[in-house]
């Protein structure tokens, strides 16, 4: 899907993440990319490496927190976990993206 | 609110970037060794589970740049790093920078120094609130080849101040200087005579005491002076008993009743009065001249006024036009002198005035003009100059920048980084330029005046309108300087740097350039030079003018 991992648009990908660390959280960088893999059934293959500027631009927006943990293999990493911003965004990211859907879903319906 | 706070967390992110360079490496460690261990688990041998962890994670570096160019603010610290990197290429070579600098400078001091002036003379409004409700008055007549008139007389003035629909206030001044009494002998002291509504008009309120009123400005009434500021720090020390306290003026004792703020100077910019007296004073200081007496005969004021709130210019001017043969009339008791006037549709006229009226206008428009039309011709020399300078220091660097370029540089952004070198030496030159300005404009301002005009005064200081075109100036001079040396040494791939070997074989094209430069160069000097020497004479006529004029209105 060579190119493609670059089309995964911004605003997915931060809409991705928010509902990940909505449905499991704290998480580190690791689990909320293999959580995005497995949830998309893999059709999704995206660079895990594209999450960190995704994380840091979500932090900036303080949708999500970080905190110091230990990972699995006792190396220090940070854990995300949503804010309370974060929780009332998601709603809204949500509609936004289902009303574009819409509209798209409108254009490439087969006019009868 | 989310820009807000990106923004703010963007700023936070410009201290202590080492630290978080080392989170984001401490996060993509554990990212790499959880990947590890999942392909391990899958069966994979260490090394292979590692190159599959790379693979799974993509570019490393992608991602830290990525991260950056979130995190801070990226461009400000390139243009952070530019300006390192052009320091140090200018400190390398000292000789290059101290030429190309003063060469800017030069430029750039003459260029303010002559602006400062020019703004001074003929831009600068008064110092007074809502400057643009002045006006000045004229007198008009159709056979008037010189233009409008601006000398008034006293039955003018007190006719006017009679009738002056259209117009809040009006009023007369002159300037004159004083005989003052101090320590037992007379000493010149620049002053102002003012009629009873000249304060009001400029509407700015005395610092101590009061100002001069219509009422004082009745004949037979107590002489009254107010002070300016310098003249009550100089005299009278700031001290506040100076109010009531007694001015000799022409041997005669004047009452001080005020005293106006600093910055403070009348109606006219390039005078500064120290000591101002009612207009029915003025037989008392003028002795043994008496102006007032000779009534049509004597044109001594010059008269300003303040419209009345929602007049305009156009229905001022009406106004007046229609009282002027009531005025004409009322005033003139020579028929015949009515008579002509008629016959030539005399009338009274108002200009804009919210700069206030200067004879030195008129007289130094031209010249002024043609002065700093000369210094531009000088800045742009100094700017050709130092362009053919730099293209000649990129030359020296075309093998550095093609192999930058082959490595995958952007031209643009080799661009950018010469240019940010030719704006250090622009800012550098500007600088200089603006510390030497203020000397040579009063420099110029001395040759201006030439001796003649008494206690003509030029503010030169730096005002805002000022730093603009200086800023202006240095911007338009970086990239005229630096953008052509800049675009001609990022033209060349390395291919034809390499071929050319170690002497460069330039294209005709290429010479064309260089020598027109050179041609330009030679050209604006002579014809700068050639204009220096007409310009000589022509000031001196000029200064012959002024000596005519303040003889007149003294």
């Amino acid at each position: 899907m060579g190119d493609n991992k670059s089309d995964v648009l911004q605003g997915t990908l931060d809409l991705m993440v928010l509902k990940t660390l909505e449905a499991m959280s704290p998480l580190h960088g690791y689990g909320i990319a293999r959580r995005i893999e497995q949830v998309s059934g893999d059709s999704i293959v995206l660079n895990q490496g594209t999450i960190y500027p995704a994380l840091l631009r979500l932090e900036q927006r303080g949708w999500i927190k970080s905190e110091w943990g230990t990972s699995e293999t006792n190396r220090r990493a940070r854990f995300y976990s949503l804010s309370r911003i974060g929780r009332k965004k998601i709603a809204e990211e949500t509609e936004n993206w289902e009303r574009i859907a819409a509209t798209m879903a409108r254009f490439l319906a087969p006019s009868n | 609110m989310d820009f807000l706070r990106t923004l703010l967390s963007r700023f936070a992110a410009l201290a202590g970037r080492p630290r978080r360079d080392n989170d984001l490496d401490d996060d993509i460690a554990a990212h790499l060794d959880l990947l590890t261990e999942e392909h391990m688990a899958d069966g994979l041998s260490e090394a292979d589970a590692r190159r599959a962890a790379l693979r799974d994670f993509g570019g490393i570096t992608q991602t830290r740049e990525s991260y950056r160019i979130q995190r801070g603010f990226p461009r400000l610290e390139q243009f952070a790093r530019d300006l390192r990197y052009a320091s140090r290429q200018l400190r390398r070579t000292p000789g290059f920078t101290l030429t190309a600098v003063l060469t800017l400078a030069l430029g750039l001091g003459a260029n303010t120094a002559v602006f400062s002036l020019l703004n001074c003379i003929l831009l600068r409004p008064l110092p007074v609130a809502h400057s643009e409700e002045l006006a000045v008055l004229q007198t008009v007549r159709n056979d008037d080849e010189h233009g409008s008139n601006h000398s008034f007389g006293a039955p003018f003035l007190r006719a006017l101040e009679r009738h002056h629909d259209g117009f809040e206030t009006i009023a007369g001044y002159s300037t004159h200087p004083f005989q003052v009494r101090s320590n037992s002998s007379n000493v010149r002291v620049p002053g102002a005579i003012v009629s009873g509504q000249f304060f009001q008009m400029l509407e700015t309120p005395p610092v101590l005491g009061r100002w001069i009123t219509p009422l004082d400005d009745r004949d037979g009434q107590a002489t009254v002076a107010v002070l300016s500021d310098s003249y009550w720090k100089t005299r009278f020390q700031r001290d506040p008993a100076a109010i009531g306290s007694t001015l000799t003026i022409a041997n005669k004792p004047f009452t001080i009743i005020g005293v106006m703020p600093p910055g403070f100077v009348g109606a006219d910019p390039t005078y500064r009065p120290e000591i101002y007296v009612p207009v029915w004073a003025e037989p008392i200081v003028d002795a043994p001249y008496n102006a007032i007496e000779s009534g049509y005969h004597s044109w001594w004021m010059r008269m300003l006024g303040r419209r009345a709130p929602g007049v305009s210019l156009d229905r001022a001017n009406a106004a007046l036009a229609s009282v002027s043969d009531g005025i004409l009339v009322e005033s003139i008791p020579d028929a015949k002198w009515i008579k002509d006037a008629r016959t030539h549709h005399f009338r009274f006229a108002a200009e804009p005035g919210s700069r206030g009226y200067s004879y030195m206008r008129d007289t130094f428009r031209r010249p002024l003009v043609v002065v700093f039309v000369l210094c531009s011709a000088m800045l742009l020399l100094a700017c050709i100059n130092l362009a053919s300078l730099l293209m000649a220091r990129a030359a020296a660097r075309e093998r550095e920048l093609a192999t930058r370029l082959a490595l995958g540089a952007s031209r643009l952004r080799l661009v950018q980084q010469l240019l940010v070198e030719s704006l250090l030496i622009a800012l550098l030159g500007t600088g200089a330029g603006l510390l030497a300005a203020p000397a040579v404009s009063r420099f110029l301002a001395a040759v201006l005046i030439g001796g003649n005009g008494d206690y003509v005064s030029l503010d030169t200081s730096l005002d805002f309108r000022v730093l603009v075109f200086v800023a202006i100036v240095a911007v338009v001079s970086t990239l005229l300087v630096g953008l052509v040396p800049a675009m001609r040494a990022t033209s060349k791939g390395l291919n034809e740097q390499i071929k050319s070997g170690t002497q460069s074989i330039h294209s005709r094209q290429h010479r064309l350039l260089p020598r027109l430069l050179m041609s330009m160069q030679v050209a604006l000097a002579l014809s700068w030079c050639s204009a220096q020497a007409c310009w000589r004479p022509a000031c001196s006529d000029y200064t012959v003018s002024i000596s005519a004029s303040s003889r007149r209105t003294s």
